[in-house]
């Protein structure tokens, strides 16, 4: 037990000037007090009744389950932080498989020093993100770990959904299929990157970060026929395609032109030398479907919030040695590689 | 040549089999044996068979070794004869009179694929000469001339080998062939308008009076349209040069801006009007390979301004096909010939795809229905002092073999990222592939896979080494292990300095100067101004160009702002990076944007690059604005700069004081006299000499103080004139060699040769 540690670090009224001390993860009432005066509140009606198992009950078939890590640096960006990061991740991620996510479980390392209201402010808005998905938080844990032992905090986020109908899989993926992204190309990525250690990238852009399972979910209900759906978080739209072709065994050519990127990443992608293909985004999808439900779906997506930058930008063609290629309006060809991490780690 | 003869009794008749490596097939040396030895009246027979011509010969001794003698001092000006063996025994009875058979495959696989060779001088006089039968006739060829290489699929080389397989020559043409005495005794290329191939024009031209559909073509040109020809590798693009209007469209079509169009006049008469040519340069144009020549051009010159709007040269070519001799004489204007590529794309060479891909950027499609087996762009040279430099060893040139002094093993090498080529070996053969392009597109990467299958599987060849680049992102390093060998990951400029050792044969440590743009060190870290003290198992870097950073890494150096200012803050400080980016006309954003990546430290990469360095001194002297630039910033110093020349010695920096001292003098008298564009030109002559001053001595004294004797330089930047005559002036004299590349391009399309050469002596060191 650190020296100095009191049976009560705060009052309700003092959290906005508290931070996260050792003792919080390993002392029982502390822990508790976190709970209670932190965590509860911030989460709201989403969050769990317990600090422990959750139990759901459901008639579902086939479940599906996800888990994903999340580091991001730093942890507060413009357009979301952490938090919400977290929830949409999961959720997205349940949501390539054509699932409807029911709950997730946070798991949350928290750096010795860590303003509680940076806590706070976090899980509300990872509240906020599981609100819009209409998921529940159903279970979190907090551990705590010295100064430099982590990076103010990071989170390892589960889920867990059930599918209806047949799940969305890649192997399903034809020639000739068309191949849709639900936003624009690298929002996330370079909203993390301009935050990044004094970096001036001198744009504005916000992190697309929000859950998108029901742009997948609602085309399926609108009755649009879908093959497989890919998030496009890591190594943005290349490492997703990448992924997908390398299951279907198939190629995607990318019309250059057609790719929906804002004005100000490109600016940002041409400054740091990146294209916007490997940048990542967190609220965005690749979608795979017959060429013939691609207008419709199209239509159904520029009608919803979050879809309304959707657009076509490839196609699928009988295997080639190349997995996945970018046409520029010329004519000519360029290899999109899979993306190599090193360069611009920690973007989620 | 090894020679086993034995002893004739009483000197009685004997029999010789005699088997001719080198390059023996595809270049008339089967008629020309046959002739030899109908005159010398001796009986027997000639084969092509795998690994050359195999000849059996009775006769008397005497004429038996007269037989030999003249046929290696005598041989078809393209042929080249690398080994003969011969053996003898008695004479076993009547061989016959002496003939030709039909190749015959054998388990030795080695004879090299003949390069396709320009039209000969007889087989154009033909084609302009109305009483022959093949007047006109834009696919004439004989033994000396015509399509090898891209046409040939399989060995031995004969015609069911070759896409001609499905024209079958008419009786004529079949009577040619089978007579001794006509050029085309055994031609496998042999047709004529009867039976051979044919050109069409897509789509159909309007009607004029025009008779065949070179004249058509003519009569397009002339009408300022731009066309696609199918020619003997590839595509070309064409239209008239000396129409600016014509030029740049094409220009714009084909979204290529700054670098220079390649032109193709009808004669050398032409030519002069054109450009300023030497001895050596004439007779480069009149080569049998008949690649395209850089050269100085004529004030008086008729060529639009778009031809080369930035470059005092130009590259020109003469025709190589009977089509182009037929449409240059028509013309009779130089006209423009580019190949048919989108920006790095491997050149377009299937009628289908000429469809494609073409048809937004030429009004007309040429095409015939003779098939391109192999993709063949034009070859590049450059004359230098030292003589002919290939810049791009293509069309003409590949696939002949790089011949070493020993015996290697089966070594499949994979080469780089941009100008790419690949290699096989065999025996003592390098077969360095012709030009694929830039593996980051599509194409060249098909081209690139195409090429490897075509080779290995022409010599029935199962690579025991497999040498790639060090480049996680290379396509070769992505597939080296698909081929069953050994990989073997050879560092870039390790590469450059074995490919110019291979070239000369040298074995003993060398000091290795690699100048170019880039080459992979590790993913933060490139090199490109290396001194490296080695030999073909390895190397120890012993200097380097001072290192600095450039914001964007690779991609960002397409900005030559950008990488000054990683240049000045890293060797002058962030006050000098910070005052001079002031001055760069791009927004307050975006010099804002770059500052901050240095001074973070996010998204730079670190670099030693010459190129990248001249491209940084470039933009201070103003010879760049802030939009990227399609011709590398480097070569506009070059430009700006001059031919080279003595510059008042006490006003350089001091070599001595080392590449940083060197580097930060040249910075700061950049930075005072730079703002002043009149000043422009004397400045970049000054920087170069600089620069070359401190490369020459920084060579010299590391060559001296590690006792090493030869000095061998490679890299792209080996093409500028400044760099080589420092360099080659130190040498002097120091009384040191300086070994440079004469045979393969000292730029990346090198590095298979010396990819080769290293991985060779890795897996003798091993063994060992």
């Amino acid at each position: 037990m650190t020296a100095g540690c009191t049976s009560r670090a705060f009052s309700p009224e003092q959290v906005a000037d508290a931070r996260v001390l050792l003792a919080h993860g390993s002392d029982g009432a502390l822990h508790r007090e976190l709970f209670d005066m932190v965590i509860a509140p911030a989460l709201g009606p989403v969050g769990p009744s317990g600090n422990g198992c959750a139990v759901e009950e459901t008639q579902a078939r086939a479940w599906a389950f996800a888990t994903d890590g999340y580091v991001v640096r730093p942890p507060f960006f413009p357009g979301g932080d952490i938090g919400r990061l977290a929830v949409s991740g999961t959720v997205n991620g349940l949501a390539t498989r054509g699932a409807r996510p029911a709950s997730v479980a946070l798991g949350l390392v928290l750096e010795e020093g860590l303003p509680l209201r940076d806590l706070s402010r976090l899980l509300r808005s990872a509240s906020a993100a599981a609100q819009e998905a209409g998921v529940r938080i159903a279970a979190i844990d907090t551990r705590v770990v010295e100064r430099g032992a982590a990076d103010r905090v990071f989170v390892q986020a589960s889920g867990v959904g059930w599918v209806d109908g047949e799940p969305l899989n890649a192997r399903r993926i034809r020639p000739g299929d068309v191949v849709l992204v639900t936003g624009t190309l690298g929002d996330h990525g370079i909203a993390v990157l301009g935050e990044r250690d004094g970096l001036r990238l001198g744009c504005q852009v916000e992190s697309d970060v929000a859950p998108v399972a029901s742009l997948v979910l609602g085309l399926r209900l609108a009755g649009v026929e879908l093959h497989a759906a890919h998030d496009l978080a890591g190594g943005g739209l290349a490492a997703a395609l990448h992924d997908l072709c390398a299951v279907a065994d198939q190629t995607v050519v990318l019309e250059e032109d057609a790719l929906p990127v804002r004005p100000a990443v490109r600016e940002a992608c041409d400054l740091l030398g990146l294209d916007p293909w490997m940048v990542a985004n967190e609220g965005n999808m690749a979608l795979v479907l017959p060429a013939a439900q691609a207008d419709a779906a199209v239509q159904w997506l520029h009608a919803q919030a979050r879809g309304a930058h959707a657009a076509r930008v490839g196609t699928v063609v009988a295997s080639r040695r190349q997995r996945v290629l970018s046409r520029n309006a010329a004519g000519g060809e360029r290899i999109v590689p899979m993306p190599r991490g090193g360069r611009f780690p920690r973007i989620c | 040549m090894q020679n086993v003869k034995a002893a004739a009794p009483g000197g009685g008749r004997l029999r010789r089999r005699m088997l001719v490596k080198g390059l023996v097939q595809g270049v008339g040396f089967l008629p020309f044996t046959y002739r030899l030895a109908a005159e010398l009246g001796l009986s027997g027979w000639v084969r092509n068979v795998n690994p050359g011509v195999l000849i059996l010969v009775e006769g008397e001794p005497r004429t038996l070794d007269t037989f030999e003698r003249r046929l290696t001092s005598e041989l078809p000006a393209v042929a080249r004869i690398d080994g003969l063996q011969a053996d003898d025994r008695p004479a076993r009875g009547p061989l016959g009179s002496f003939r030709v058979r039909r190749s015959r495959a054998w388990s030795e696989p080695a004879v090299p694929v003949a390069p396709d060779l320009a039209t000969c001088p007889e087989c154009a006089r033909e084609i302009a000469d109305p009483r022959d039968r093949r007047y006109r006739y834009p696919f004439t060829s004989c033994n000396v001339c015509g399509p090898r290489y891209t046409v040939v699929t399989q060995l031995p080389y004969e015609r069911t080998g070759t896409t001609l397989s499905p024209f079958q020559p008419c009786a004529r043409c079949q009577s040619e062939c089978d007579d001794p005495q006509s050029r085309r005794f055994h031609s496998q290329t042999i047709s004529c308008p009867e039976c051979g191939p044919a050109f069409w024009i897509e789509p159909s031209p309007p009607p004029s009076p025009a008779h065949d559909v070179v004249a058509e073509v003519a009569e397009l040109l002339l009408g300022g349209s731009i066309v696609a020809i199918k020619g003997l590798g590839g595509f070309h693009l064409t239209c008239l040069a000396d129409d600016e209007q014509a030029v740049s469209v094409l220009r714009r079509r084909k979204r290529r801006e700054g670098k220079p169009l390649p032109v193709m006049v009808a004669d050398l008469d032409a030519a002069e009007r054109l450009v300023h040519l030497t001895p050596t340069g004439r007779a480069l144009l009149l080569d049998r390979a008949a690649p395209i020549l850089l050269a100085r051009k004529r004030v008086t010159s008729a060529l639009a301004p778009s031809v080369a709007p930035d470059s005092p040269d130009c590259g020109l070519m003469l025709p190589h096909t009977p089509f182009h001799h037929l449409l240059l004489a028509d013309v009779r204007r130089p006209l423009v010939m580019t190949s048919a590529n989108l920006g790095g794309d491997a050149i377009v060479s299937c009628n289908e795809e000429a469809r494609r891909r073409l048809s937004g950027l030429a009004d007309y499609l040429v095409l015939h229905d003779r098939h391109i087996h192999v993709a063949c762009d034009d070859s590049v040279t450059r004359l230098e002092a030292e003589g002919p430099v290939p810049v791009r060893r293509s069309r003409g040139y590949a696939p002949s073999p790089i011949v070493l002094k020993r015996d290697l093993p089966p070594i499949l090498a994979l080469g780089g990222l941009a100008k790419a080529t690949v290699a096989v070996t065999c025996g003592r053969n390098v077969f360095v592939s012709q030009h694929l392009g830039d593996l980051r597109t599509g194409s060249a990467a098909e081209a690139f896979h195409h090429t490897v299958e075509h080779l290995l599987r022409l010599w029935d060849l199962r690579p025991e080494l497999v040498a790639h680049d060090l480049d996680p992102s290379s396509l070769g390093s992505m597939v080296a292990h698909q081929f069953g060998g050994r990989a073997i990951g050879v560092q870039h400029h390790h590469a450059h300095m074995a490919s110019v050792m291979a070239e000369h044969g040298v074995v003993e440590p060398v000091l290795g100067v690699c100048l170019d743009g880039s080459g992979f060190r590790s993913d933060d870290e490139s090199w490109g101004g290396e001194f490296l003290l080695g030999d073909a198992v390895g190397f120890q870097r012993v200097a380097s160009v001072p290192r600095f950073r450039l914001p964007g890494g690779e991609a960002g150096a397409r900005y030559a702002w950008r990488t000054a200012v990683g240049l000045l803050w890293d060797l002058l400080g962030p006050e000098a990076a910070r005052e001079w980016t002031g001055r760069v006309r791009s927004s307050q954003a975006e010099r804002d944007a770059v500052l901050s990546m240095l001074e973070s430290g996010v998204a730079c990469t670190g670099t030693t690059s010459l190129g990248r360095m001249l491209d940084g001194f470039a933009a201070i002297v103003g010879l760049c604005d802030h939009s990227p630039v399609q011709v590398q910033a480097a070569l506009r110093l070059e430009r700006a700069a001059g031919a080279p020349r003595a510059i008042d010695t006490p006003s350089l920096p001091d070599p001595r004081q080392g590449g940083t001292e060197v580097v930060r003098a040249v910075l700061r008298r950049l930075l005072s006299d730079g703002r002043d564009p009149a000043n422009a030109a004397a400045l970049a002559a000054w920087t170069q000499a600089a620069i070359s001053r401190w490369v020459a001595l920084t060579a010299t004294e590391l060559a001296a103080c590690h006792g090493i004797g030869q000095i061998v330089a490679s890299g792209g930047c080996l093409f500028n004139p400044w760099l080589r005559s420092a360099l080659r002036d130190a040498a002097r004299a120091q009384r040191l060699t300086l070994l440079l590349n004469r045979f393969v391009p000292p730029g990346d399309g090198g590095l298979t040769l010396g990819q080769v050469y290293v991985a060779s002596a890795v897996a003798e060191g091993t063994r060992r």
